[in-house]
């Protein structure tokens, strides 16, 4: 049975040289969906600019099938360096950047959950009754309005 | 109660799991909630090393689409086999599919939209389970069980169009 991993990528981030086969799984899933992201979003922006700019123009331009192309741009896929090369020169003249994120240095993400999963109160409301009997004070949330018994003014 | 309070309560108590990126440092900008069979599934432990890479494979297609990033997604009458997130048929059903097609055997995961880019897994499969067409209706149907035992008031949300489900999505 292979490791139990309760944080899945901490112990590789500190540990790398004992990175699991599935967390080297998931890191080259996610480079290939980064680059598929990277070369839909030009190719989409592009074709906002000229919406002439088809799959089949593509192909032409790189010299390769339009089916060649149209699998390309269906799904990420473990893309050779120059396919990746020939796509982002294609579509928009351009080539890759470089570089290297340090998963170390990346600071954790401040929003982890939808924010209605976890309903506060959204605000106070006060009111000053014409009895001096007290405060009445009102927590209003999405769902609902409940008094709040804040004591009696001298 | 709406759908968003059905999912807290079920969040709450333990039955459907919020499914995060697992990179810490990844921004969640759509939403994936799994059951609980399933989020187990994605975190193991696993029965062999083949199985844990395709499932962490599967994660990162499911982080990919959490993390916002485009997504190929097809309705019908698409036929395309290469997309990310498919619309099965009868699209009535309103039952997705998210392939993860590298490596064999390929993995699918199946469930339904509760709102536009809030996804609702509650199935996986190998794809070699499927030897035609015909094959996918009985895991259809145990989908829409599924949300049945979930959200018995509410049916699965509806769009016309891909970017009606998923936001900054690419239509194949």
């Amino acid at each position: 049975m292979t490791t139990f991993q309760t944080a899945i990528l901490s112990k590789a981030i500190n540990q790398p040289e004992a990175a699991s086969g599935g967390t080297r799984a998931y890191l080259q899933e996610r480079l290939r969906n980064r680059l598929y992201h990277l070369v839909i979003d030009e190719f989409m922006s592009q074709q906002i600019e000229n919406p002439e700019f088809t799959q089949a123009a593509l192909a032409r331009r790189i010299d390769k099938r339009p089916e060649q192309v149209n699998r390309w741009l269906s799904s990420p896929g473990n893309w050779t360096i120059d396919t990746i090369s020939d796509l982002l020169f294609g579509i928009a003249g351009a080539e890759l950047e470089i570089g290297i994120n340090y998963f170390a240095d990346q600071a954790p993400r401040n929003f982890i959950e939808p924010e209605w999963l976890n309903p506060e109160p959204i605000m106070h409301v006060v009111s000053w009754p014409t009895s001096p009997i007290g405060l009445q004070m009102f927590e209003v949330t999405d769902d609902e309005i409940t008094s709040v018994d804040v004591g009696v003014l001298a | 109660m709406s759908v968003r309070e059905m999912i807290r309560e079920w969040r709450a108590s333990g039955d459907l799991r919020l499914l995060t990126p697992a990179i810490p440092s990844t921004a969640c900008v759509r939403w994936v909630f799994v059951s609980k069979a399933l989020f187990d599934a994605f975190h193991g432990p696993w029965a062999t090393t083949g199985e844990e890479k395709n499932m962490m494979r599967a994660r990162a297609t499911m982080d990919a689409f959490t993390s916002g990033q485009r997504i190929s997604v097809r309705l019908p009458p698409s036929k395309n086999v290469s997309a990310q997130l498919a619309l099965l048929e009868d699209a009535r059903d309103e039952v997705w599919e998210f392939r993860c097609r590298d490596p064999d055997p390929q993995m699918r995961i199946f469930g339904r939209f509760a709102e536009p880019d809030l996804f609702i897994a509650f199935i996986k499969r190998n794809r070699d389970e499927f030897k035609s067409n015909d094959d996918f209706q009985p895991v259809m149907e145990e989908c829409k069980r599924h949300w049945r035992t979930y959200f018995p008031s509410y049916t699965p949300y509806r769009g016309s169009s891909a970017h009606d489900y998923v936001s900054n999505c690419y239509p194949v």
